[in-house]
């Protein structure tokens, strides 16, 4: 039955559509060239970036290394009054961090049902939109991304490009012999929601506070200026 | 969904009489305007951007059987069971199967609009399965029982006092306040948690699939389509055949529209790609997944003059600049889609016969197609279907008998210019007192809403045309022989 359901809806888009061989189709695709993107606000990609992640209603953080990244995540715990355990997925570069130097009893797992906060590693990050790439693997969870109340997630600015063909040539050239992960995540800020009188609501089904913290040696004042420019 | 396209009419008239549903209205009509134009201004060349995505969705469809078979191999190839279903039917089947190999008794629903097409829900409760909508808008019209109202915004004709009586109402929960918005939303937070964790099956929508990758994209704000696509141990992407694009940079351009146009946003809070199942060495994800492909009218669509339909992304823009929209609502367009696009698209994928009113909902102002991401000329295709409705006789007697007469009067263009000659003097002369009429006989119909404005002057456009040409020619005559 669902087999000539497809031959028949197959013949039908077939018969509306042009007459190429897959060659031909290939070519003719690559003739359309690229999408134009958007007028970026800052040339220097961490302060577009920053600005972006300001814009999508995330508060930012800029840190010139690791351990200043861990104390970064223990100020966030004690800001929304959280004890020092926290759960991290099992991400290579999070086992590596100096967790001690914020005083952080991290967990590597999964979070539970009742689970508050957890933190992830971006792999890369978006200056378009001010977007973080949390792919399947071993290391990030769906779970720790949507479930939870608060995530705190962290990324190289060297990991950050301009746009999203950017990203795609990036992710392809990174791609397993097995293809592309299963599922690729684009967090932008915390989950939101108009749908109640068009009132803008922070923290919707998804976390309700989404903290990046972008790690690299940057200018002392990139994140003053990425302030600047979203304007707040 | 029981469609009621036939008694547009009757429920536009009852919309426009209930004051705060009419002044929402207005207000979104002014304010989604604004944010979505802002949207494109900041985005630079916003012109190039949609004639780039307009040759990709072409080229998609030209060669949409390629593409197809493409993404099917690269889902299986992932793991992704792929079905076929010409009709509503065939997909609502084929989810409830799936739900019943799996003994499954709860469903979370993501926001898809391909399954209210289908009216999936209710057919799964009523084979006694608990379906949920999680996102927030779907929730809360559910909770309501009554259909959308807006493609994007589904509860956005409803007051904060109606949501709360509706919480208090439903959510077991004691005495509360439940003051404003972000109470609510908090309240509609903590009672679909256990929705998202103890659903059996998950079902979402896709706002794109891609051909290369196998993956579907899934753009929202709230986090529930992503807690629907993950948590459960199954999951179902209902989708459409024309939603296929040869790579994902396409789906990314694509979005750079859509989240634009649709909440003037430049990005949403998530924008996931979804394969097939958990891999060996993750953590979580579902155990098995599926996709339907389903048709429903739309492989006709892409042989005939409505193929420009096909391009829509339902950004839900056109209805925001509709001045029918505005003032009539979704809910008298009586099906899935209200607005512009519903009222082309709602024809094609039920029939003109229920749906005759729905082509006559536009007063050509030409908005939308000017708005319109997808550059879709709806208005022409607007215009197309009525013309059908005339042809199949489906518009009232006497329409299509003034449409005759007149066209009838066209062939002879001395005696059409002599009458209306005759027309105009005598309507100049009976209202130049007033300068203009309160009733007129044949224009019942105008004068029933406003007065009728009495021609300024007893001669016809041409007459007056004619007569500044002749005027002009003989002026230059006189500076050439001057010369
Ligand atoms: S017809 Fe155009 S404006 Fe309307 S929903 Fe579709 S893409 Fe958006």
């Amino acid at each position: 039955m669902e087999n000539e359901a497809r031959t028949r809806i197959l013949a039908r888009a077939r018969h509306g559509g042009r007459d190429h061989s897959a060659q031909q189709i290939r070519q003719l695709r690559e003739g359309l060239g690229s999408a134009p993107a958007p007028v970026a606000p800052s040339d220097d990609l961490a302060i577009a970036f920053m600005s972006r992640l300001i814009n999508n209603g995330a508060s930012v953080a800029c840190v010139p290394n690791r351990s200043a990244a861990v104390r970064e995540i223990a100020d966030f715990l004690y800001r929304h009054n959280y004890d020092r355990r926290l759960i991290t997925a099992n991400d290579p570069k999070m086992a590596t961090l100096p967790w001690r130097d914020g005083g952080i009893l991290p967990r590597f797992a999964t979070v539970g049902d009742k689970d508050p906060v957890a933190a992830s590693y971006g792999h890369l990050g978006i200056a378009e939109t001010g977007s973080v790439l949390l792919p399947s693997d071993r290391g990030n969870p769906a779970r720790n991304s949507f479930l939870v109340r608060d995530h705190v997630v962290l990324v190289d600015a060297a990991d950050v490009v301009a746009n999203y063909e950017q990203a795609w040539a990036r992710i392809q050239a990174n791609a397993q012999p097995r293809g592309l992960p299963r599922a690729l995540h684009f967090i932008s800020g915390p989950s939101s929601t108009a749908d109640i009188v068009g009132h803008l609501v922070q923290g919707a089904h998804g976390p309700v506070t989404w903290q990046c913290i972008v790690i690299g040696q940057l200018p002392d004042d990139t994140l003053e200026r990425a302030r600047e420019l979203a304007g707040k | 969904m029981q469609q009621t396209s036939d008694n547009f009419i009757a429920a536009a008239t009852e919309a426009l009489h209930n004051d705060y549903q009419q002044a929402t209205r207005d207000f979104l009509g002014q304010m989604a305007p604004k944010a979505t134009a802002a949207a494109r201004a900041n985005f630079g060349d916003w012109d190039a951007l949609r004639a780039h995505v307009k040759r990709i969705r072409e080229h998609s469809l030209d060669h949409l059987a390629y593409y197809l078979e493409q993404y099917e191999a690269a889902a299986q190839a992932d793991g992704v069971q792929v079905h076929w279903a010409e009709d509503a039917d065939a997909l609502n089947r084929r989810v409830l199967e799936i739900c019943r190999e799996h003994g499954a008794r709860r469903v979370a629903k993501g926001k898809s609009m391909v399954t209210e097409e289908t009216g999936l829900t209710p057919y799964l409760e009523s084979a006694g399965l608990t379906v949920t909508e999680t996102d927030l808008g779907e929730y809360i019209v559910q909770q309501a029982g009554e259909p959308p109202s807006h493609i994007v915004g589904p509860a956005l004709h409803k007051s904060v006092d109606e949501v709360r009586e509706l919480f208090l109402r439903k959510h077991d929960l004691g005495e509360r306040a439940l003051d404003g918005p972000p109470e609510l939303v908090a309240e509609a937070r903590t009672v679909l948690r256990d929705t998202f964790l103890q659903a059996d099956v998950g079902i979402i929508g896709a706002n794109a699939l891609i051909a290369e990758s196998g993956h579907s994209m899934l753009v929202t704000n709230e986090g529930n389509g992503d807690l629907v696509a993950n948590l459960p141990a199954v999951r179902i992407v209902c989708t459409t055949i024309d939603r296929v694009v040869p790579r994902a940079e396409d789906a990314t351009a694509m979005l750079r529209l859509l989240v634009r146009s649709a909440t003037g946003q430049s990005v949403t809070a998530y924008t996931s790609f979804y394969g097939g199942s958990r891999r060996e060495e993750e953590q979580d994800g579902p155990t098995e997944t599926h996709v339907i492909l389903l048709d429903n009218h739309r492989g006709e669509m892409l042989e005939g003059p409505f193929r420009d339909m096909l391009h829509c992304i339902r950004c839900g823009n056109c209805l925001t600049h509709c001045p029918i929209y505005v003032a009539a609502g979704g809910h008298a367009y009586g099906w899935v889609y209200p607005g512009p696009m519903g009222s082309v698209l709602t024809p094609l994928l039920t029939s003109l016969e229920a749906s005759s009113a729905l082509p006559n909902a536009c007063t050509a102002c030409g908005r939308c197609a000017e708005i319109c991401p997808a550059d879709i000329p709806l208005p022409d295709l607007l215009r197309d279907l009525r013309e059908e409705e005339s042809q199949q006789r489906l518009n009232p007697r006497r329409w299509r008998l003034g449409i005759r007469w007149h066209a009838r009067l066209l062939r002879f263009p001395r005696l059409y210019h002599g009458l209306s000659r005759i027309a105009i003097a005598a309507l100049h002369r009976l209202g130049r007192r007033r300068g203009a009429f309160q009733s007129l006989w044949l224009a019942e119909g105008w004068t029933g809403q406003r007065d009728f404005p009495a021609p300024q002057s007893s001669t016809t456009f041409m007459q007056e045309y004619r007569q500044q040409s002749r005027q002009s020619l003989h002026s230059q005559k006189a500076q050439h022989d001057g010369e």
